[in-house]
Parts: structure tokens; sequence; C-alpha cells
């Protein structure tokens, strides 16, 4: 299927383009250690309200490091006029979100993964039990936050105070996604189930595949010349 | 296009049932049983609310109706209704903290209504700050309109989020209105209802002539430039 | 700060905020027209002024 086909390619691209400098990666994962340290610094949990602070703080912590690499997104794109070239490509507009959105979720959980161990040597929290399931409400919550953020960014690329206006337009707009995240994470990291769970992540599923359709259909008039 | 007189004629009308809603909030409805006189900012703040999230409402379908006809005219009530919601957004703040602050002790409180407002507040701005940093009047209004439009299908589910995420960290000790309403309070807060939509609406009509007579007065300028 | 003042206050801002924006909309509706009816009187464009 053509459509596919053009996903899979900007999502190969982008991933080897990652892969030979690593710079977005890199950027965020130690600008998430910054902040993990920022969190120690500015609030110096003690044993006792670490638990009562974890979910808001890795959350928050997976945001900021994530506008930082979905704001770059399509930075690519814009430096040699390569949107142009990629519109030209036949098929459905939406496919190159699909791509945009994979590979930024892809660099998003990445980043993620390395950033949970991090937060449980910083803070002295086994996170280890609750791995699992923590890995499901990332997932869930990184989509919803990638999908908005993928289209905004495409959306704010060409603009003055990009850097500005990106975040200011994506936070208001993700905030279900943060409180069922940082929810559900909240449960699980107090020993609950997904099942216990399960209220929250249907909000984020909710979420996900809703802003996943709109954003699916607007991509197009996002990217018009 | 609405005449002069008829545009005029609606801001009249709106002013009357404005004065008319303050006679009944203040010597019409009863003082409440429980706050007292306080409540009656009730009639000035709901009402604001229901004009911030209807002319949010206004911005999403102008923005659709941008998306696909491409009419000038639906940016420029898109432009018009985010200016006036964002003003009507701000006053619903400002009178919920006002109310806040008698009957529940604090100036501000997390509960979903409110919040949800503070968080449009926010939505709001952004559309008007991604207006102004775009100087291409195409490009500015297909991308404010994407933002209108992503923007208004959010709301209900912020608010949905809030809500949940409310009774979660505080039990329902807030009660709102009560079980039912006397007439008289229903009644008078109906007709103020009714009144600021007037006030938003005639806004609007004059908020969308400055507009096009803005780009009237573009393309004249434009045109007398070539001549020259 | 008694009861009454909170009232006052509220609605003192909102009405007050309004008839502003109102008074606002007013004058540049004004300026809009004059500019407008100015452009099309006289064939002149009006240096320094958009």
């Amino acid at each position: 299927m053509a459509g596919l086909r053009t996903v899979y390619l900007l999502l190969a691209k982008d991933l080897l383009v990652e892969l030979r400098n690593r710079e977005t990666f890199t950027t965020m994962l130690f600008f998430g250690v910054v902040i993990l340290f920022l969190f120690h610094f500015s609030l110096n949990p003690e044993r006792e309200n670490t638990a009562l602070l974890a979910p808001g703080l890795l959350w928050l912590a997976f945001m900021f490091t994530g506008v930082l690499g979905l704001g770059r997104s399509f930075q690519a794109e814009q430096a040699n006029d390569c949107l142009e070239q990629l519109l030209l490509v036949p098929g459905d507009r939406g496919n190159i979100f699909l791509g945009k959105l994979v590979g930024n979720f892809a660099f998003m959980l990445a980043v993620e993964l390395l950033i949970i161990p991090l937060f449980a040597l910083f803070f002295q929290l086994n996170l280890w039990d609750a791995l699992l399931p923590l890995l499901v409400v990332a997932v869930l919550g990184t989509l919803g936050f990638a999908t908005i953020g993928t289209l905004f960014s495409a959306l704010t690329i060409n603009l003055r105070a990009r850097e500005v206006l990106f975040p200011l337009l994506l936070f208001p707009l993700v905030v279900p996604v943060i409180i069922g995240s940082v929810t559900a994470t909240g449960i699980i990291l107090g020993g609950g189930t997904l099942g216990e769970a399960s209220g929250w992540l249907k909000l984020l599923g909710t979420f996900d595949t809703m802003f996943l359709a709109v954003a699916y259909l607007t991509f197009e008039f996002v990217v018009e010349q | 296009m609405i005449g002069r007189y008829l545009a005029n004629g609606l801001g009249m009308l709106a002013l009357l049932a404005v004065l008319v809603g303050l006679y009944l909030a203040f010597f019409y409805a009863p003082a409440d049983a429980l706050q007292g006189d306080v409540q009656r900012i009730m009639y000035v703040h709901v009402p604001t609310a229901w004009v911030a999230f209807f002319a949010f409402f206004v911005v999403f379908m102008s923005s659709l109706v941008y998306l696909w006809k491409r009419l000038p005219e639906a940016d420029r009530l898109a432009y018009a209704s985010a200016e006036i919601g964002v003003l009507f957004t701000a006053l619903t703040l400002i009178d919920g903290s006002i109310w806040g602050k008698p009957t529940w002790g604090t100036w501000w409180t997390w509960d979903a209504r409110l919040t949800t407002t503070a968080i449009l507040f926010v939505i709001y701005v952004g559309y008007l700050m991604l207006r102004s940093f775009v100087d291409e009047p195409d490009r500015r209004a297909r991308l404010a309109a994407l933002v209108g439009i992503v923007g208004f299908i959010d709301v209900p589910i912020i608010y949905m989020s809030v809500l949940w995420f409310r009774t979660l960290h505080q039990p329902p000790s807030i009660q709102r209105g009560g079980a039912s309403m006397p007439e008289t309070m229903l009644f008078t807060l109906l007709f103020n209802f009714g009144a600021y939509t007037l006030v938003y609406l005639f806004f609007l009509v004059k908020r969308v002539r400055i507009e096009s007579l803005n780009a009237i007065a573009e393309t004249l300028v434009a045109e007398k430039a070539v001549h020259e | 700060m008694s009861n009454v003042g909170y009232i006052i206050a509220a609605y003192g801002i909102t009405l007050g905020a309004l008839a502003l924006y109102g008074l606002h909309l007013w004058s540049r509706l004004r300026s809009a027209e004059r500019e407008v009816t100015a452009l099309t009187a006289d064939g002149r464009m009006l240096d320094g002024r958009r």
C-alpha cells in the first residue's frame, strides 16, 4: 500500500539521520538528566513525599524533554526546503504525519526508557516491580503527547517565536494526557494494577484515538503551500 | 451585511437587556438561603462563562468554514469571536474568583468548570498570539483555523478529565446551586444569559465590520501603490 | 471587605470592562471608516498612514 510505504520511508529516513548523529536523542536525554537534578535541588524530596511527587515529576521530565524533541521534528525538512519535496509524494498527506509521529514517538519513548531508571536511582525508588504497567502508561501518554506535538510542530515550523509559541499551544491541549498519565502512574507506583487504573487508561486511549484521527485528517491543511 | 441601523438597534437592545437583567438580579431574584446576596454574582458570572464557551464554538464553526470554503469573512468572524471570547473568559475568571472569596474563603478554587475556563483562556491567548506571528493573511487564517478546530474539540475532553481528577482529589463538598433553583432565580439567570449573549452578538457584528473595513483599506492602499 | 464590596467589584469590573471594550470598538470603527472614506474620496494615498 502506497500510504504505508510513505510512512515507512519517512520513519526510516528520520531514524537513519538520528542514528548517524544522535543529536536530538542525546540532547533530550541530557536535558532530562538536568531536569531530574533541578527537581532534586528545588524540591529536595524526602523519602516520605517522594512517593507522592514521583508520578508528577516523572511526567514533567518526560514532557519537558518531549517538547524539546518535538519542537525540532520538522526542522530537518524546513532546512533545505525538503518539505516541498516531501509534499510532491503522491498520496495522502496524512501519511507524512504518521511517519513523523512514529519517529517522534519512538524517540520520546526511548528517552523515557532511560529516564525511568535514572529517576529510580536519583529518588531511591523501586520501580522494577511496576515496570511493565508503567511502560503501558508511558506508551499511551507519550502517544497522545506526541500526536498533538507533531501536528503543532509542523504548524509552528516557520513562525517567529516558534520556541515559545509551540509549548504555549501544546500544553493546554494535552492537559487530559497529563491528568491521565500522572494519575495512572500514581496508581501503578502505589502498587495498583493496570485494572485499577483502567478508567484513566481509557481516557488516554480515547484521547489518543480521537486526536490521531483529527491530526491525520487535518495535517494536509497544516503543510499546504 | 447587516445594515448600520440593525446593528445599532442590536446594541440598544443589548444595553436594555443588561439593564433589565441587573434589575432582575438585584431586586427580583431573592437572596440565596445559604450565601446571601453574594450569590447574585452568579447572574453575571454564569452568563459570561456561557458566552466565553459559545464564542469559542463560533471560532470553531467559522474555522471549519474557512478551511472548507476559504472565505475571508469566515476568518474575520473567527478572529472577532476569539477577541471577544478572550475578554469574556477573563471576566468569567475574575467574577468566579470574586465570588469564591466570600463563599469558599479562597480567591481560587480548582473546581472543574473554573479550571477548564482558565485553560480555555490560555487556548484563546495561544490562538491570538499565533495570529499575531503570521503576516500573510491566507497562512494566518489557515493556521489559526487549525488551532481553533483542534482546540475546540479538546475542550470537552479537558473538562471531563479535570472533573474526574477533581472527584479523585476532593470529594464533592461544594454544592452548586442546590437541588433546584426557585423559578425567580432561574428566570433571572436565563434572562441574563440572553442579555450578555446580545452584548456578544453586538460586539461581534461591530468587530467583524472593523476587520472588513481594514481589509478594504488594505486593498485600496495596494491598488494605489500599483497605480503610482 | 463586606459582601457588598464583592458584589460591586464583580459587577463593576464586568460591566466596566464591557463598556470600555465597546468604546474601544467604537473608536476603531470610526478610524476604519474614516480611512476607507479618505482612500476612496481622493485619489492620493495618505503618506505615513496605512
